[in-house]
């Protein structure tokens, strides 16, 4: 019998304690959140201590990666949303699907981004484990 | 080279002490120039002597993240960024602030050779105001 792990995923920014509260529940019990600070955050990231990144800002734009940029690399970080820039499905799968670690929004978005965030997570990691469990 | 913007010595100092792995980081990430954080801390420094504040990595990580951003940015001459309606809301009754960060950024504006847009003004009084009141709250 499988046990999966929990994916483990930090919380930065604005009313950070909220976000990983937010995500928490939005893992449905596969997901282990904890506020830190943004380079506290990105280092645990890039250490292996924990799977995925979430910031925000106020404009979404800046502030909300640019710890992860720096310590995780362009490639690795996503914006998804902004005040000008609405929250999609589609842009978070294709961003997940890329295998992007980080991700950024507007701290307005934070209610509609985190849950939709989780939700293409967890079907990336049931997809990867599908296929690992096929061959 | 930094307009008229006062550089209170010691509140400069305990800045670039405060921020430097920071915006030490930013720079080498290529994601902050050399002049937006050398102004970053003159803007932090005269805020904190005008407005009687202390800025420190805990309480002020994201202001000094997203100012150094938001003067590259503008340097650079990127596209405005779009108001937030939220952001502008939270800071509708806060003239205090928004008047201080108007001012520096006045100043920060020859060196920058670019007028700092109203929303950038909005966003950084927003970051601004929840020092003011964390402050307040902690009794600082």
């Amino acid at each position: 019998m499988n046990e999966t792990r929990s994916i483990r995923v930090v919380a930065a920014g604005v009313d950070a304690p909220t976000m990983a509260r937010i995500a928490q529940d939005a893992g449905g019990g596969r997901v282990e959140a904890a506020a830190l600070g943004d380079m506290q955050g990105a280092r645990l990231v890039k250490k292996g201590q924990a799977d995925y990144y979430i910031g925000t800002c106020w404009s979404g734009g800046g502030g909300a990666l640019a710890a992860a940029t720096a310590i995780l690399g362009a490639k690795q970080v996503g914006i998804v949303g902004t005040p000008g820039m609405v929250v999609t499905e589609e842009r978070v799968r294709t961003m997940v699907g890329e295998g992007r670690i980080a991700f950024g929004f507007a701290y307005e978005q934070t209610t509609t981004a985190i849950p939709l965030i989780i939700k293409e997570i967890l079907a990336h990691r049931d997809a990867q484990e599908g296929r690992a469990g096929d061959r | 080279m930094t307009g008229d913007l006062t550089a209170d010595a010691a509140a400069h100092a305990q800045i670039t002490e405060e921020f430097a792995d920071r915006l030490e980081m930013l720079e080498e990430s290529g994601q902050v120039s050399k002049l937006a954080r050398r102004l970053t801390e003159l803007a932090l420094a005269d805020l904190a002597v005008s407005l009687d504040l202390r800025f420190t990595e805990e309480n002020s990580a994201q202001f000094v993240t997203h100012l150094a951003i938001a003067l590259t940015r503008i340097n650079r001459g990127d596209p405005p960024i779009e108001l937030s309606a939220v952001a502008e809301e939270e800071i509708a009754e806060r003239t205090r602030e928004r008047d201080a960060v108007a001012r520096v950024m006045r100043d920060c504006a020859p060196v920058l050779e670019r007028t700092v847009p109203d929303p950038e003004i909005s966003y950084m009084t927003v970051h601004l105001c929840s020092i003011v009141d964390l402050q307040s709250e902690q009794g600082g």
